[in-house]
């Protein structure tokens, strides 16, 4: 049998394999997310919490192509303390657990974050990049295209945590590396990216409606792979944290592109529904048949290998 | 084989009929290849989306419990007007034996429909249990007794048929005869009764569970009961299955994905 090794230390968090949900996929339920990481992912990344219970927005709030995927859910969620027994069923089964985090205002994202701390989650994951946000909400992608703001917002939440903090980043900014900088500057341990593109729009032409509910949506799946594979390309550069590498990876060989672009870990997200809640397993296997074929028996040796040419 | 592309597929109305106070029969201009027990989700446009179990694939029609915001907003709809389809989504009925009894309760008789004509049409021997609280709720019971399959109504009131639960009417049934296969849908708490009868007289079932549902393709986990997904794992379950489900008949999630009590406070 193969003697590869797909473990990760991820700035101290131990993984088994570089898979890790993506947070906003599933990430409600504790038995659902035991499920997940049954079915092969290294970890996993719960959906954006913050201190109150939210509803979201109306249906419809996903919608799929052949060739990408749209949502607009507007951040539902039960809130911190519904959520700290699904955190329990997952770190009783030993499983990692990144708890994402947003809020109102920094102080509160700080709050939250320690909060989950408390809990035992492994990190927190400052989530300054959802784009679906109601009228006038100051969280998400308004603080995410901003380094001022990423740069304070990621303080605030750093000195309430003794945890790793992974900052998420949008790719809809002019400049994606000067935002990394910033995040990094202000003190993130790992820098993950990226967050949905667009935003998008779909019109049904029957009745010449906007489909989502919210009109416009981020966009994921297939379609966004080069592009968010160039994000970690030059994020790579332009940082020394480690990086979670995410956006459309759907297949084993999308996983190594990713890590063939400098991505310590990889999320998985949108592939669920494409593949399957068995993906995880799936792009474990493919790329350890591919290391066996191709004589490699770690990650070190491939990471970051397209930037040496 | 799963459904990619998820995106509404919107069709005019060609039928609207107010079957009773509570219940209506939509129509639309389509067909749709399903298994029964299957479901799809339903698009008003620029208003909601909610999931619906199909009464027949074709043309596609829906008998809809007119009980809330969405569902009072389709009884105002006329032929002509448009909706969205998408689907058919999760796992259905499989059909198995030759001797099976299907029990609706209240809307869920709609969702047992198309399996009651799909078993009928196979050959197999029906019995129906049709259960409502009172005979004004009372609807496709003419249908039903077209297929050939043999029904028995109950109201809790007695205003028709056998005045009692379901699960009553059931006891007396299974006493008398045995099923290969016992299929149901209805009120949680109905079909929480129903699985104790069910389980001392060591019958196997499936039952079509309900809980809020908002992607229909298993992304979002609102509608998780113990990990496993409505949507897309159910909404049909059999018994074993259901034996593994701790949360039915106890918790289920609401739109924020908080876990709330499944059964009316005074069961």
């Amino acid at each position: 049998m193969s003697k590869i090794d797909l473990s990760v230390n991820l700035g101290g968090i131990k993984l088994r394999n570089p898979t890790l949900l993506a947070s906003g996929i599933l990430g409600v339920s504790g038995e659902t997310m035991k499920r997940v990481y049954e079915s092969g992912a290294g970890g996993i990344t719960l959906k954006s919490i913050t201190n109150a219970p939210r509803t979201g927005h109306p249906n419809p709030i996903m919608l799929s192509t052949e060739h990408y995927f749209m949502n607009a859910v507007g951040l539902s969620g039960q809130g911190i303390e519904g959520v700290q027994d699904e955190v329990k069923i997952l770190k009783d089964a030993g499983i990692p657990v990144i708890a994402s985090v947003f809020a109102a205002s920094f102080e509160e994202c700080g709050e939250i974050a320690a909060q989950f701390e408390s809990y035992g989650v492994d990190a927190i994951e400052l989530n300054v990049s959802c784009p679906n946000l109601a009228p006038g909400e100051q969280i998400g992608v308004t603080i995410g295209t901003s380094c001022e703001l990423t740069e304070a917002n990621t303080r605030a939440v750093k000195k309430a945590i003794s945890i790793p903090l992974i900052v998420k980043l949008s790719p809809n900014v002019t400049d994606i590396v000067s935002i990394a900088k910033a995040a990094v500057e202000a003190g993130a341990d790992i820098i993950s990216a990226v967050n949905t593109f667009g935003p998008g729009l779909k019109i049904d032409i029957e009745t010449g409606k906007p489909i989502l509910s919210n009109k416009l949506g981020g966009v994921s799946g297939p379609g966004i792979f080069p592009l968010a594979l160039a994000c970690i390309w030059k994020i790579r550069q332009a940082v020394e944290v480690p990086i979670i590498g995410m956006g459309g990876i759907t297949t084993y060989e999308d996983a190594l592109e990713m890590i063939m672009a400098g991505a310590d870990a990889i999320a998985i997200g949108t592939a669920v529904h494409y593949e399957g809640m068995d993906v995880f397993g799936k792009i474990v296997q493919g790329v350890t048949g591919w290391m066996e074929q191709h004589g490699f028996s770690s990650l070190e040796q491939i990471r970051g290998v397209a930037h040496k040419c | 084989m799963k459904n990619i592309v998820a995106v509404p597929n919107t069709v005019k109305i060609t039928d609207i009929t107010h079957v009773n106070s509570r219940m209506t029969t939509i129509e639309l201009d389509a067909r749709i290849e399903m298994d029964p027990g299957q479901f799809i989700m339903l698009w008003i446009p620029r208003v909601d989306e909610k999931p619906f179990s199909v009464v027949a694939p074709d043309p596609l029609t829906l008998s809809v419990a007119c009980i809330g915001p969405f569902t009072n907003k389709l009884k105002e709809m006329k032929a002509g007007d448009k909706l969205g389809w998408r689907g058919p989504y999760g796992k259905g009925f499989r059909i198995i034996g030759k001797k099976v009894l299907i029990v609706g309760g209240g809307c869920g008789l709609a969702s047992v429909y198309h399996l009651i004509t799909a078993c009928t049409k196979q050959g197999l021997a029906v019995d129906v249990v049709a259960a409502f609280k009172t005979a004004e709720e009372a609807f496709l019971l003419e249908e039903i007794k077209a297929t050939g399959a043999n029904v028995n109504v109950c109201t809790d009131d007695g205003t028709e048929g056998f005045k009692g639960y379901a699960t009553d009417k059931v006891k007396e049934l299974i006493a008398d005869k045995t099923y290969d296969q016992v299929y149901s849908c209805g009120p949680e708490i109905m079909m929480s009764l129903l699985r104790d009868v069910l389980d001392r007289a060591k019958l196997p079932y499936q039952f079509s569970l309900e809980r809020y549902m908002k992607c229909g393709i298993g992304i979002c986990d609102k509608c998780s009961i113990n990990g496993q997904l409505v949507c897309q794992d159910g909404p049909v379950f059999n018994q074993d299955q259901i034996k593994q489900l701790t949360e039915f008949g106890k918790f289920k999630r609401i739109g924020t994905g908080e876990k709330v009590p499944s059964l009316p406070e005074a069961c």
